[in-house]
């Protein structure tokens, strides 16, 4: 099992937090794992908690690109609170990062 | 008063500098000039002087798509400093950059390899400091090559000069020196070298090729032109941003592999990476962007 390596960043404007970040996966469909002549892996499961709190939740498939970027925005945090990111692709890696509102 | 002289003292020192410095790369230095004020009218206002830069664009294209530029440092970001479109998608994407992670892996490597600490003893210096005219070897020597040279110096195996380790390491030197604020200074010290500079200069000026093109007739004559949807880059400031992620290529790259790409899409034979033409053009190209900022590694089209 492999960890999935990703970057985020969390910034506080008034009562809206911004989250960005990158997650570095190949994401190879179908029919590019068969071009490429390697197994098919994508990102399946994406959350982001904020307090025990579920702010972001996607179930994704094959249409994300190579290393994506990821945006989303929620209301009611603070700076210095702690945004949980956690990522699952379809053979079963998993990855979580810790990202500290600034 | 204490001002006014102040000023005075600065202006007489640059100038008895200049003087002294002057003596081989007085052509160079006019060759700068003479590009930087020619883009500077080309882009100030395209809309105006249409006649004379854009005779076969239409006036509607060149106002939606254009955005005027009063400042040569902005040449730097290419493209993206007057194509308003892909300025956009530029800023964007800076928001969250692909390659940090390639900085990171290069930060490893320059401690993990065998010699490149003592060779580069400080990895902001080293991106301004290349490519510099060795009085000694008497040649051009190209910051991909003087990589290549000290780890094959200390009994490792030559890298790829096009991608791979030697772009991670070459992106951690940028990103140091563009932290620390170096600019370019890429400096003509005695007559061979103001001869390489013009057999630099002679390559990107000839025609060659299937096509019989030039450099300089897109990205002199041409620059700000489109090909089909992509803008040309001017001259100057070509060179700012190398290591370069490009979104065709998914990875980094060196210079090196930017030209190699460039001349054969020109419809010729790309020279070597450490060939005599290769070097000396990027001396030239070097030479150009004189006095603006280390801007890479950053992303491209």
């Amino acid at each position: 099992m492999k960890k999935i390596r990703m970057r985020f960043r969390a910034k506080a404007k008034g009562d809206i937090v911004k989250v960005i970040g990158l997650i570095k996966h190949p994401n190879l469909t179908y029919i590019m794992a068969k071009k490429q002549h390697k197994e098919v892996n994508f990102l399946t499961y994406i959350k982001a908690t904020h307090n025990g709190e579920v702010v972001y939740e996607a179930s994704t498939s094959q249409f994300l690109s190579k290393d994506p970027v990821l945006k989303f925005a929620f209301k009611g945090g603070k700076k210095g609170d702690v945004v949980e990111v956690y990522v699952r692709d379809l053979k079963g890696n998993e990855g979580t990062k810790k990202v500290k509102i600034k | 008063m204490v001002t006014r002289a102040l000023k005075l003292a600065a202006i007489s020192a640059i100038a008895t500098m200049s003087l002294f410095a002057g003596q081989y790369n007085q052509q160079a230095e006019k060759d700068r000039q003479a590009l930087i004020k020619y883009f500077v009218a080309k882009f100030s206002d395209p809309v105006k002087n249409a006649a004379r830069f854009f005779p076969y664009t239409p006036t509607e294209e060149l106002k939606k798509n254009y955005r005027p530029v009063k400042d040569w440092h902005e040449f730097a970001k290419g493209v993206y400093s007057f194509a308003k479109g892909p300025r956009q998608q530029y800023l964007e994407l800076i928001e969250m950059p692909p390659y940090e992670d390639d900085v990171d892996d290069g930060e490893e490597l320059y401690n993990s390899t065998k010699g490149l600490k003592e060779c580069f003893p400080k990895p902001a210096e080293a991106a301004v400091e290349y490519p510099k005219y060795d009085t000694k070897k008497h040649e051009v020597v190209t910051l991909t090559m003087a990589i290549n040279d000290c780890v094959v110096k200390h009994g490792g195996k030559p890298w790829n000069p096009y991608k791979g380790k030697i772009a991670k390491v070459e992106a951690y030197f940028a990103a140091q020196a563009r932290d620390a604020g170096k600019v370019i200074n890429v400096k003509i010290p005695n007559a061979e070298a103001e001869k390489a500079y013009e057999h630099g200069k002679k390559y990107y000026f000839s025609q060659r090729g299937y096509i019989d093109i030039s450099c300089a007739n897109c990205h002199v004559q041409g620059a700000g032109k489109r090909v089909r949807r992509d803008y040309l880059s001017p001259l100057v400031g070509q060179v700012t941003h190398f290591p370069v992620y490009r979104l065709s290529w998914e990875e980094l790259g060196t210079l090196e592999r930017r030209l190699k790409g460039c001349i054969k899409n020109q419809g010729q034979q790309p020279p070597k990476p450490f060939s005599e033409d290769m070097r000396d053009l990027i001396y030239f190209l070097s030479y150009m962007s004189n006095g603006m900022k280390v801007d890479g590694p950053d992303v491209r089209k």
